[in-house]
């Protein structure tokens, strides 16, 4: 518990910065040894698909910087499961083996962490 | 006495928030807590910006956060590159891009996102805003 | 168990919604800015989250917005008790 991460993002890719910064900050979290969780949740879960594939120049492919979190020594990925059905989306199409969390699970898991972020 | 680190993700202007996060920097100082650091990354970065220029009788966030910092001797740490990707940019970011103006200036230090890890693992609660 | 610190109008945004997919028994909600308005929208029940839930409103914030008569669900506060709340509980989450 003591100073352990959650980072909640609820924010769609692309639309805002949200989703780019925060994913800056998981990976800071990560290279910096910190025990971190991130969480996908609402519209965020539509960071996770794995057929992006951004038109501009210079706009990063979030599926390809969610993918990358791992090296970062960020392995604890969790999707909201009710927030994945209201948006018809299948576990099949997301980029990365996330963890499916149920309402109940989804709470006591963000419980667990004493800094909680909302990006 | 609790330590706090305040994260500040919200705009100085276009949101209400970084005002509630002063006032409640405020209270908390009043208190006798202790403020580790005021970390502004993503839109709060805007805080830090030198060249906002309010009318006389509107609040100016900016300055009160310089106030606050001078009295209580805080520390003001600006993500560099959520701020540079705003515009905001220190004297040597200025020097690094051949031009004369610069918006990021003490007591706002620049600092990486490490500085926001470091302060919250020394302190005692982090409380976004 | 953390504090949820709703700072958004319920009518143009889902954080308290969101907020209620995550509680747990003991935490508290604390409405401040646009989230005062949470007050005014009938169809998020607040009297009923009541019932499991500690409610506080940041009140200058309420009386910034013209909101002076609060039910009595729903405790108000200023900003050193916001403070004594975020130490009070391990964690607060800022939707």
């Amino acid at each position: 518990m003591s100073n352990s991460i959650a980072i909640i993002n609820r924010s769609a890719p692309y639309g805002s910065s949200h989703a780019t910064e925060s994913l800056d900050l998981a990976m800071i979290a990560g290279t910096f040894g910190q025990d971190i969780s991130v969480y996908f949740f609402g519209d965020a879960v539509f960071q996770l698909i794995e057929q992006q594939k951004p038109q501009t120049k210079g706009v990063k492919n979030l599926s390809k910087v969610i993918k990358s979190l791992i090296f970062f020594d960020v392995e604890n990925i969790y999707v909201c499961q009710k927030s994945m059905q209201e948006r018809s989306i299948q576990l099949s199409e997301l980029c990365v083996d996330a963890t499916l969390l149920s309402n109940d699970d989804l709470k006591a898991s963000i419980n667990k962490h004493s800094r909680i972020m909302v990006f | 006495m609790t330590s706090f680190t305040l994260l500040i993700t919200s705009p100085a202007f276009d949101s209400q928030s970084s005002h509630t996060a002063y006032e409640f920097c405020s209270a908390a100082l009043k208190l006798g807590h202790k403020i580790d650091s005021i970390f502004f990354y993503h839109q709060g970065v805007t805080n830090s910006n030198n060249f906002s220029v309010h009318h006389s009788d509107e609040v100016n966030l900016h300055q009160l956060w310089k106030s606050l910092a001078t009295e209580y001797e805080l520390r003001l740490n600006v993500c560099v590159s959520a701020a540079n990707r705003r515009g905001i940019i220190t004297e040597q970011d200025a020097e690094e891009i051949d031009t004369t103006y610069y918006n990021l200036d003490k007591p706002f230090e620049s600092v990486g996102l490490g500085e926001l890890m470091t302060s919250m693992n020394a302190s005692d609660r982090l409380v976004q805003f | 168990m953390p504090l949820h610190i709703i700072k958004q109008s319920p009518f143009d945004s889902p954080s308290l919604a969101q907020c209620k997919l995550t509680l747990s028994a003991g935490d508290a909600i604390l409405f401040i800015e646009n989230g005062i308005y949470c007050l005014n929208h009938t169809d998020s029940e607040l009297q009923k989250l009541a019932e499991n839930y500690s409610l506080y409103i940041l009140s200058p914030d309420a009386e910034t917005r013209g909101i002076s008569n609060f039910p009595d669900y729903v405790t108000a506060i200023d900003y050193e008790e916001f403070v004594k709340l975020t130490i009070e509980f391990s964690a607060s989450i800022s939707w």
